[in-house]
Order: structure tokens, then C-alpha cells, then sequence
């Protein structure tokens, strides 16, 4: 009898045996395929989480049966999904279990990894932090949870009196966080996603979120379907499956998004339409003037900015952006037009832009000059690409220049006040911001004759191997520098642990505690359900076991003013719990001590969240979360707007209240259009885009290892127009090679793919780490949110034969 | 005796490198034509003689047979009489017998399970699209999957949920054309929640409790019923359209009343003498 | 070689039911299943008839149970035909 048999004969007997203790007195069919999973939804225990991967923040229902995720299901009390899904959250319980988890730490030795025990790889970091404290760097992402944020912050800013902190983030949104201070002075959209439940036109700039952020895109396109009349307005650089759901397709150059959003300006002012008394009462009037440019800009009057804006008529916004002037008239008119509820979104597209911060800007300008601000429907809104971005980056400030609750390390009433919250001695948190992404990644990458002054980083929770840009300058020289030591904590094998020096097996989603922050302000909480595989173990723990080493070791940051350890957890008796040992680390709820900490820092930037346990019950709430006067917590959905936000006084329509005018009032800027840095010339003729696919999420090492969604995409590819295709001679398929300056890579062809870029533009997705097109980006970056430009650079695509010779 | 033989070897020479001028210009011109114009998608790559050759047997009569050219004048080259034919009407949808005695068999109902759940990664899951698909529309879809349709030995089933938008935003499709033989398989060890056998009954005879969320599965009869429904999981009672009348649905799968226990009064106090 | 599927039932006076089910847990014979203070659900997979039987006992005489009800048997020694697809796995 061989074994196959013999396990389905086992599965059935114990289906029959098992029907009847659980008194289903008849027995009518064996478990197909699964002897171990359970027959019946019913015994499971459903429990809910938010999604692993993207910004959107969908919550979930997620099936636990004998410790492992067996099922998933939209959850239905969410406001965020309304118990729909997309491909990869019904599939993401499965990125808990590919076969190849790192299951123990490895330390690289002699060119080999060998397996060693926890207590060595802390020890070994304590130890590198120890000799060079301000030679050490922390990296981390959107993807950390909101108390693992918290912990690396506390440790290098707190503890270790060291800035060289920096998210993948600002990869991803920093263009975002900038635009929205230089508006409002505070970061965050003002609006959320009910929005887009009462807008009538949607406009889409750069963005293509029917694949990206497929459920928010679907709750538009769903209320077609009940027979509303949504108008959507897709911005593109090529056409995408957003572009097939709009009404309206409007092809611009890169960097064009700058020339209509102020051509739409032009407009609304020749026409005299624009929204005056909303200008009057709230809006300010920005440009940079000074030789050294800041993010706060100068003021300047009505008169000189439409002195400015007139020079941007559609036929000259025709001329830098390739749209149809009569396209930026109708535009103008739309915006000119108050019974209409336009909502504008967009992600990457802008963010990853040498003019990102202006951009930004910019189209927030074209919402407050038009009015079309404050009212359900009227927003502009700026999606994230990562879980907890606005979470944990924004919010806990794990940025190189920033501290929690919106504060900067520049600020010394902001620094007091943090050492105040923390307890520790004043003057413990240095003024100098650390290195952000791309600086961090060339010091470490840089060897030390040449100056480069990071020789340990601790990478959590991301893969800047393969997101970073121009990956040769950026990582792969880290390979011939043996003083340099790169630690890694991660799930699977990827792109940054080939070259990791030692590699940490971390815990995933469902298998730690964990608070996450999305796109629209809203912060969700889930606990640990499934245990971790091996020796796998929560990223905060790590933080707090190296700490405590450091402290062992003698390290003075790791005190308190009264000596306590900086992540100090007291029993009812106070007693420390030793959370620092694993075997410890679950005895208290430390992501609670963490949250309830980190929440006395939120009050400042009006970011009031409430108490743990009010997330425990709730499907995520969005902040402010204010406490009423019968005790129970509101969220709010309308930042500034005195319908909705408890913080404008009683009576006003709408109080911009942390203004950098000081006056209330939301600033509309003025920038002129520059030109990108790179565009295509002779020698490199075609302009790159990089992005994602609905199938993948980031670098693809979650989604890459699911069955269904690899078998939708199982490989990166390069999107080309067919009239190109044609002109070189190039087919269906045939494997090319992809040059920029920079470097090179080969890709199959997939001629009017998915997507369909016009003549002269590629598309490339980023996520295949056997296929790295970062090699080619460019690391020019916004110089304000130093955020690097991957939407566009020249390359050239050369067929194989050619490109070996 | 050296003079004489010069000529004789550059005429060799002559040839030989003319020889070698031919046999590179035929190469070059071969390579050319098989890096030609980039071939598209599902056009068949046989020669077209070889089409003649296989269509002569045909009887369809749509193909007209490639003859010589000498023969040609001989040819009838008129419309052919597929052409000429009026156009086929599909072959009506077999009728649907509301009343039909239904027997369920054990056997389909494994046959039906197995080929569903081959489909998911769990029960729950949204089904992958098993078939090649150029047009990923919503209208696309519904065309087959909007009330299901039977064609050719084939069964669309039908959309279990409410019409949504952007099918392939749950539906994972297969790979691209250009990719469809990269290897995709992964190694990963998740092993779903399997599909519900039954119903519970109470008692022989009762009617049985609905084993699944009726969540995104508000259409009993896309499964249970209808003329497009899963061989053995056919209700055997269709005429009856209030399903939840009889079959009681799981307040915990449907989400529908989030309580940790079942809320009851305390047990009444009665005295014991 | 013989598969069969019981059911336990429990001496509901019986105060140590656990110490019943870990001796049952480190049978190598037998696979526990689904429990509750009532009944209990094991496969027990043996070389012959006779270790089933003996398994059998065994289990009978183990404090606490009350008693054993057979579920499922099965006896054959080769698969039929068509045995390896009835076992093929969901993907």
C-alpha cells in the first residue's frame, strides 16, 4: 500500500471518527487533499488583522486552526475594505509558510554562513555597536510595526545618541510628508477614503491604483456598477487598467503632472473662477525666492502670484507636458466648477520625483484655489504603498531628522521634550539629523579611507538590495568591503541577505503583536495568533535584547535619569519583566507598554490616538481620536474642516491650525516647471518607468512565494510600444538587454503588455530580484525630501546579440 | 612549369571566394528571415501548404486545397460553400427542467469538489481563472460567468456574488502569453481550510445547515442549482428560492454578530428541598 | 494492514482524562484527533489484525474509557486503480 494511499485512508478514518465526537452523526466524504486542515469554518478560530502588504489598510478575518493560518476572509465590519479583498490579501496567509523561511540566525564566515545561536548574533551586534556607536545605522520601512518604529527610534535618538536612522520610506512617500508641510505645516491627508464614496470626478495623476490600491479603486468603480455617475480623469505616462475604467485618458511627458497642475492654476485665475472667498479667508500665497531654498519657502502677495501663474497658459502647459491645451481648459473648468466634488489621488507617481515636493504641492494649490477642500468628496489625497508608512514612519518619526509626534532633532524645545517623555538627561539626543536613505547607503557602501563613516547597519523588515537605486553605487560595492558589516533580519532569502554578514530570523505578521497606520490616518492593532517557524523571533524583541546587551556591556544610553533600563517593563510589583529574553518577551503585552508610551508624543501635531485597548475592539480608528465627554473615543474622518475635527473652534468653517504662516491659513505655492535631470538623448533613447503589479507587492519576496499570484506573474518583464518593438527588430517574448548609465539588466519583452506605454517610454516592474532594474535608476532625488526619482531616466534597450558584441 | 599553374589556382581562388560570397549572403539572408518581423500572438506557424495538406481531408469545406500553378485555370475559385452557407446558430442552450427529478450522486459531488478545489488555495478563497485570457473586462467576464453557460463539452460557472468590478482584482489570471512557459511552481507549505462535505442535520431527514460563509456566495443557485450549477450539489428542491427558510446560515462565518459567547439568561434558580 | 478510526468515549466521573490522552499521544500506533471532555476521535494504523486488535484492548482497558465505537475500517492491502487521484492535493 503505498504511503499515498495510506495517508488518504488515515484522513478519512479520522474524518469519520472526528465527525462523531463533534456530533455530525453521519460521515458523507473524505477532506479533499488536506489530511490535517479542518472540514468546517465552523472550528475555526477567525481572529482579525490588517493586511500585510500595501497602504491601503484592509482588515481581515483571518482562520487559525492547530497554529497555523488555514483560511482568510474580507472583513465585513471594516470600514476600509467592506469585507472585500484583493488577489494578494486573500492569499497572504500563505506568506507565512514557503518552504525556504530562515529559521536561525547565520553569520557569514569565510564567504560561508553557518548556523549560530541567538544569544551570539545579539552579542556580536552589541558588541559592533559598542566600539563605533556613531558608526552604526539603523534601517527599517513602512513595514515596520508602529511599536517597532518606536523602539529603533528610542534606541538610536535615546539610547545611543545617534540620528542614523532612516526608513525604505523615503523611497517611497517623503515627497508626500514635504508636500503636506509645506501646505499645511503638518503632515497627512486632511481627508480619508470616504471620499471617494461621494466624489464625481476622480483624478489620477501618475497613478494606477485599479492594480495598486485595487480595493480603494474598486469602491469608485463599484458605485458605477449600483448606477452612480463617477467621471475619472487618468494623468498618465501610459496606458494602465485604471486608464481602461476612465472616462477621460490625458497622455503627459514626464515631469508634466508640474505643468498642469499649473495650467489648472492659470485657468481657474484668467477665468476668474477660482474659489475667493475660501482664498481670502484660508489660503496664503508661497514660492521659493531665497538662494538658499527651505521647505517653508517665502510669502508672497495675490498680485505676484498671478503675475507668476500667467505665464502658464495651456498652450505653453501644451508645449512642457504633451497634453492638448483644450485638455487643460476642461481641466480648469472642472476645478472652476463647486457643484462638483473632485477628489485627486496619487502615490508614486509624484513622490518619486525630482520635483516631488513641488508637485506635491502644487496639486494640493490647485484643490485650495478651487475650493474643492473640505467637503466629503473634495480632497486631495496621497495614497501610501506600504503598511504602516504613515504609521510608523510619519508618525513616529523614524527619519533621520525627525523624533516622534512630528517633532525634528533640530528643534530644541522638540528635543527637551523628548527627553522628557523618555526621562532622560537633558542634552542625550544629538541636534545634527543623521543620513538619510541614499546618504547612509553611500557611507556604508564607501570604505573608510574614502570617508565613509557607517561601518555596521542593522537592516530590518526590508530589502534595499533590490529597492534601492542604482544598485552598483548604492549596494553591490558593500560586497568588496570586509570591514563592513550588514546585518539582516528578514523572513526568506533575498537581494540584501547575499551580501548580510549576519542574517536574523524574524517573526511575520500574524505571528508577533503588532499596530499598523495606513493611508488615511486610520491605526490598526492585531495580535500574535500562529507561532513563529524555527527560531524566528519579533523585530521589537531584537531591538530591546541588543539594548539590554549594550546596557550589560555598559553602555550609559541604555539608563534612564534614574538609571532604569530605557525599555524598562514593571510587573504588578515592580519587578522588571525581563522582556529582553525571548522566552520572556510574550509574559506582558510589550507592544501595549510601547503604544501607550508613544502615545503621550502624539498630542502635539493635534495626532491624538487613544488608548491600546480602544484598538483592540475597533476596526482601526482614525486620528485625532478624541476622548467625549461620556467617555468614549471619536475618530475623525475631515481634518480641519469645523464640521468634523474637533480641533477647530466651535463656529469656524475651516482653521488650517498649525499653519507656517501662523495665521490659519494653508499655503498655495508657486513653483516653475524644471525640466527632469536625465532625458533621453541620442546615445539613450527611451524613457524607463519603473513600478508594481497587482499580483506583487514591493520586492516580491512575500508574493513571489504564493503559488496563485507567481503562477499570474511569474516574471518581471519590460513593456515596450509595438511600433518600437517593430523598429528594432525586437519580438514577443525574446529576452533584451536594458542599459542606462548606470548599469544594465535583461528583461523578456512584453510588447503592449498589461500596460501600454506610448512610442519611446519602457515600463519595468521592480519586484523580480532576479531581474534588477535598479541597476539602471537614478539616484538624483527632491531636494527636499530627498526622495529618488525611479518614474523616469534614459536608457537604451539593445537586443542580446547586439549588446555582446 | 610554375607559370602555367597561376592561372588555373586564382580561377580557384575565384570560385572559391565567390563561393564563399554566395554561401554568406545566403546565411545572412536566412538569419535575416528568422529574426524577422516579430511574429504575432496565436497565429499558427505552419507552412501553408501543410495547412492544405491537412484541410484537403477536412470536410468542413472552408479551406480551399492549394493546387499547382499549371492547374490553376482548371480550379473552381468561388466562394466556397462554407462561405456561401448561412451563418450557424449556436447550438441552443440545452433546456432547463425546473421540476427535473434530482438525484444527487456522491460520486459528481467528489468529481465537482475536486475540480473546485483545485481552483483555490483555500475554501473561501476567490477562484483563480483556470482558462487563457486575453480580455480581462468586466463585460468580458460576465458574457460566460454572468448566468453561466454550457458550450462545446465546457461549463462557465456562474458569479456566486454580486456583480463587482475588476474581476481579475481577486481572480488571479494565468500567466501573460509572452511567459506562459516560465516556470512559476513555488515551494510553500500553506495548507488551506478544505471545502465543507455536508451540511449538519439534526436529525435523518432535517434539512441541512449552510457549512460556509454565505459571504460573496449569496447566490445559492450559482452552485446548488440552475442549469449551471456543480454536478451533486444540486439542490434537489430548486422551485424553492428562500434557501435560509430551512438552511441556517453561520452568524460566525457570515460575520454577522461578533460575540465571544452565546448570550443567555442565567440558568433559572430553583430550590431543592 | 489495517486502518481504523474510533471514538472514545469517556467515564464522565473520571477526574484525569488527560493522563489518559497523553498515554494515548505517545502510542506510536495511535493519531489523537479531536477531543472534548465527552468523547475523542484516534486513528489507530497497525501492521495486522492482530496489533489492531491488541491496540484495541489496550485502549479499552486505559482508565476513564468507558468505551469504543468504530467509525471507520479499512482493511485492503493494495490501492484500488483509481487511488492516487482520490488523494491528489488542492494546490
Amino acid at each position: 500500500m503505498d504511503s499515498k494511499r495510506r495517508g488518504f485512508l488515515k484522513s478519512a478514518a479520522m474524518a469519520a471518527a472526528g465527525s462523531m465526537v463533534l456530533g455530525e452523526g453521519e460521515f458523507s466524504l473524505p477532506v479533499l487533499g488536506a489530511a490535517d486542515a479542518p472540514s468546517d469554518g465552523d472550528e475555526l478560530t477567525w481572529s482579525k488583522a490588517p493586511c500585510r502588504f500595501c497602504g491601503t489598510g484592509c482588515h481581515l478575518q483571518v482562520g487559525v486552526h492547530e497554529g497555523r493560518v488555514v483560511a482568510v476572509a474580507g472583513d465585513k465590519a471594516a470600514e476600509v475594505n467592506k469585507g472585500l479583498l484583493c488577489v494578494k490579501g486573500y492569499h497572504v496567509g500563505g506568506i507565512l509558510y514557503g518552504a525556504d523561511r530562515l529559521t536561525k540566525p547565520l553569520l557569514r564566515k569565510d564567504g560561508g554562513l553557518v548556523e549560530i545561536e541567538w544569544d551570539e548574533a545579539i552579542d556580536i551586534i552589541a558588541q559592533r555597536i559598542m566600539d563605533a556607536p556613531e558608526k552604526f545605522a539603523f534601517y527599517g520601512s513602512g513595514q515596520w510595526t508602529i511599536p517597532e518604529g518606536y523602539a529603533a527610534q528610542k534606541l538610536m535618538k535615546g539610547g545611543l545618541s545617534n540620528n542614523h536612522i532612516d526608513p525604505n520610506a523615503r523611497l517611497c512617500m517623503a515627497s508626500a510628508v514635504t508636500g503636506f508641510l509645506a501646505t499645511y505645516g503638518v503632515d497627512e491627508p486632511a481627508g480619508c477614503y470616504d471620499d471617494l464614496d461621494a466624489c464625481d470626478v476622480l483624478i489620477t495623476w501618475g497613478n494606477n491604483p485599479a492594480e495598486m490600491h485595487p480595493i480603494l479603486f474598486s469602491r469608485v468603480t463599484d458605485r458605477r456598477s449600483r448606477g452612480e455617475n463617477v467621471r475619472i480623469i487618468d494623468i498618465s505616462t501610459r496606458r494602465t487598467r485604471t486608464t481602461d475604467a476612465a472616462n477621460d485618458y490625458l497622455e503627459m511627458a514626464p515631469h508634466g503632472d508640474v505643468a498642469i497642475a499649473l495650467g489648472i492654476m492659470n485657468q481657474l485665475i484668467a477665468s476668474g473662477t477660482y474659489d475667493k472667498d475660501f482664498v481670502e479667508k484660508h489660503c496664503a500665497f508661497r514660492t521659493l525666492e531665497s538662494e538658499t531654498p527651505t521647505l517653508q519657502g517665502e510669502a508672497i502677495s495675490e498680485d505676484e502670484f498671478r503675475k507668476r501663474i500667467a505665464a502658464y497658459t495651456p498652450e505653453r502647459v501644451e508645449e512642457l507636458s504633451g497634453v492638448p491645451a483644450d485638455q487643460i481648459r476642461m481641466l480648469g473648468k472642472l476645478f472652476g466648477d463647486r457643484n462638483l466634488r473632485i477628489t485627486s489621488l496619487w502615490c508614486m507617481g509624484m513622490n518619486q520625483h525630482t520635483m516631488g515636493t513641488a508637485v506635491n504641492s502644487l496639486v494640493h494649490g490647485v484643490h485650495l484655489l478651487s475650493g474643492h477642500f473640505g467637503r466629503p468628496g473634495d480632497a486631495p489625497t496621497s495614497l501610501t504603498g506600504q503598511p504602516s508608512a504613515c504609521g510608523t514612519v510619519r508618525e513616529v518619526g523614524t527619519l533621520a531628522h525627525a523624533l516622534p509626534g512630528g517633532r525634528v532633532v533640530a528643534n530644541p524645545d522638540h528635543r527637551a521634550q523628548c527627553e522628557g517623555f523618555w526621562n532622560l538627561p537633558a542634552g542625550r539626543i544629538s541636534s545634527t539629523p543623521g543620513y538619510h536613505t541614499v546618504k547612509m547607503f553611500d557611507q556604508f557602501t564607501k570604505s573608510a579611507d574614502e570617508g565613509g563613516d557607517i561601518d555596521t547597519l542593522f537592516v530590518q523588515v526590508t530589502n534595499p538590495g533590490q529597492t534601492l537605486p542604482n544598485l552598483n553605487k548604492l549596494f553591490n560595492d558593500k560586497e568588496k568591503l570586509n570591514d563592513k558589516f550588514l546585518i539582516v533580519s528578514e523572513v526568506y532569502p533575498t537581494a540584501t541577505t547575499q551580501l548580510a554578514d549576519l542574517i536574523l530570523p524574524a517573526a511575520l505578521w500574524v505571528e508577533k503583536n503588532g499596530i499598523y497606520g495606513n493611508s488615511e490616518r486610520r491605526t490598526q492593532q492585531w495580535f500574535k495568533l500562529v507561532d513563529p517557524p524555527g527560531e524566528a523571533r519579533d523585530d521589537t524583541w531584537m531591538t530591546i535584547a541588543i539594548a539590554h546587551r549594550l546596557l550589560e556591556l555598559g553602555h550609559e544610553g541604555m539608563k534612564d535619569k534614574d538609571g532604569e533600563f530605557i525599555f524598562s517593563v514593571k510587573d504588578e510589583q515592580g519587578e522588571d519583566i525581563p522582556i529582553w529574553e525571548f522566552e520572556h518577551y510574550y509574559d506582558t503585552n510589550v507592544d501595549k507598554h510601547l503604544f501607550e508610551e508613544y502615545r503621550q508624543f502624539t498630542t502635539m501635531k493635534h495626532k491624538n490616538l487613544a488608548p491600546y485597548d480602544e484598538y483592540v475592539k475597533a476596526r482601526g480608528l482614525r486620528w485625532p481620536v478624541v476622548q467625549q465627554d461620556d467617555g468614549s473615543w471619536r475618530e475623525t474622518r475631515f481634518r480641519f474642516a469645523g464640521f468634523d475635527d474637533p480641533f477647530v473652534a466651535e463656529g469656524e468653517e475651516f482653521d488650517f491650525y498649525h499653519s507656517t504662516s501662523g495665521d490659519g491659513r494653508a499655503q498655495v505655492w508657486f513653483h516653475d516647471y524644471q525640466p527632469p535631470p536625465e532625458v533621453p538623448d541620442e546615445e539613450f533613447p527611451m524613457w524607463l518607468c519603473t513600478g508594481r503589479v497587482l499580483e506583487h507587492w514591493h520586492t516580491g519576496t512575500m508574493t513571489r512565494r504564493l503559488p496563485q499570484l507567481n503562477r499570474a506573474m511569474p516574471t518581471a518583464y519590460v513593456e515596450m510600444n509595438l511600433q518600437d518593438a517593430l523598429a528594432q527588430n525586437i519580438r514577443q517574448g525574446e529576452t533584451v538587454v536594458i542599459e542606462s548609465r548606470r548599469g544594465t539588466t535583461q528583461l523578456p519583452v512584453w510588447i503592449d503588455g498589461r500596460g501600454r506605454p506610448p512610442r519611446g517610454t519602457i515600463f519595468v516592474p521592480f519586484f523580480d530580484e532576479t531581474k534588477l532594474i535598479n541597476n539602471c535608476t537614478l539616484d538624483d532625488h527632491d531636494p527636499f525630501s530627498k526622495q529618488p526619482d525611479y518614474k523616469k531616466c534614459a536608457v537604451r534597450v539593445r537586443k542580446l546579440s547586439e549588446a555582446s558584441s | 612549369m610554375s607559370e602555367p599553374a597561376k592561372p588555373v589556382r586564382r580561377g580557384r581562388l575565384t570560385s572559391l571566394f565567390l563561393f564563399s560570397v554566395l554561401a554568406v549572403s545566403v546565411i545572412g539572408y536566412l538569419v535575416g528571415l528568422s529574426d524577422g518581423v516579430p511574429a504575432p500572438d496565436g497565429v499558427s506557424r505552419r507552412s501553408p501548404t501543410d495547412v492544405a495538406q491537412t484541410s484537403a481531408a477536412d470536410a468542413s469545406g472552408k479551406v480551399v486545397p492549394a493546387v499547382n500553378y499549371a492547374e490553376i485555370p482548371a480550379t473552381p475559385m468561388g466562394p466556397t460553400d462554407a462561405y456561401q452557407a448561412k451563418p450557424v446558430a449556436l447550438s441552443d442552450q440545452p433546456a432547463y427542467d425546473l421540476f427535473k427529478q434530482i438525484e444527487p450522486s456522491e460520486a459528481d459531488k467528489l468529481d465537482s469538489s475536486r475540480i473546485r478545489s483545485s481552483r483555490r488555495a483555500y475554501n473561501g478563497a476567490p477562484p483563480i481563472i483556470p482558462h487563457a485570457v486575453e480580455n480581462t473586462s468586466d463585460a468580458a467576464c460576465y458574457a460566460c460567468h454572468g448566468g453561466g453557460i454550457r458550450l462545446d463539452g465546457m461549463k462557465a460557472s456562474v458569479m456566486s456574488h454580486a456583480y463587482l468590478a475588476n474581476c481579475v482584482q481577486c481572480h488571479s489570471p494565468p500567466p501573460p502569453t509572452p511567459f506562459q512557459d516560465v516556470p512559476h511552481e513555488v515551494d510553500n507549505g500553506f495548507v488551506g481550510l478544505a471545502a465543507p462535505q455536508a451540511g449538519k442535520r439534526a436529525y435523518p431527514g432535517a434539512p441541512p445547515t449552510i457549512p460556509h460563509s454565505q459571504w460573496m456566495r449569496e447566490s445559492c443557485n450559482a452552485c446548488h442549482g440552475g442549469p449551471n450549477g456543480w454536478a451533486g450539489m444540486e439542490s434537489t428542491h430548486p422551485w424553492r428560492t428562500n434557501c435560509t427558510q430551512c438552511h441556517a446560515p453561520s452568524a460566525a462565518l457570515d460575520q454577522a454578530i461578533p460575540a465571544k459567547a452565546i448570550p443567555m439568561l442565567p440558568p433559572l434558580d430553583v430550590a431543592v428541598n | 494492514m489495517p486502518i481504523s478510526g474510533l471514538v472514545i468515549t469517556f467515564d464522565q466521573t473520571f477526574d484525569h482524562p488527560d493522563e489518559t490522552l497523553s498515554r494515548l499521544r505517545a502510542e506510536p500506533a495511535i493519531e489523537v484527533g479531536a477531543c472534548d471532555r465527552r468523547q475523542c476521535a484516534i486513528v489507530v494504523d497497525t501492521a495486522s489484525q492482530a496489533d489492531d486488535k491488541k491496540i484495541y484492548q489496550w485502549v479499552q482497558d486505559l482508565p476513564g474509557v468507558a468505551g469504543i465505537q468504530v467509525a471507520f475500517v479499512g482493511f485492503d492491502d493494495d490501492a484500488t486503480p483509481n487511488s492516487s487521484s482520490t488523494t491528489d492535493s488542492v494546490d
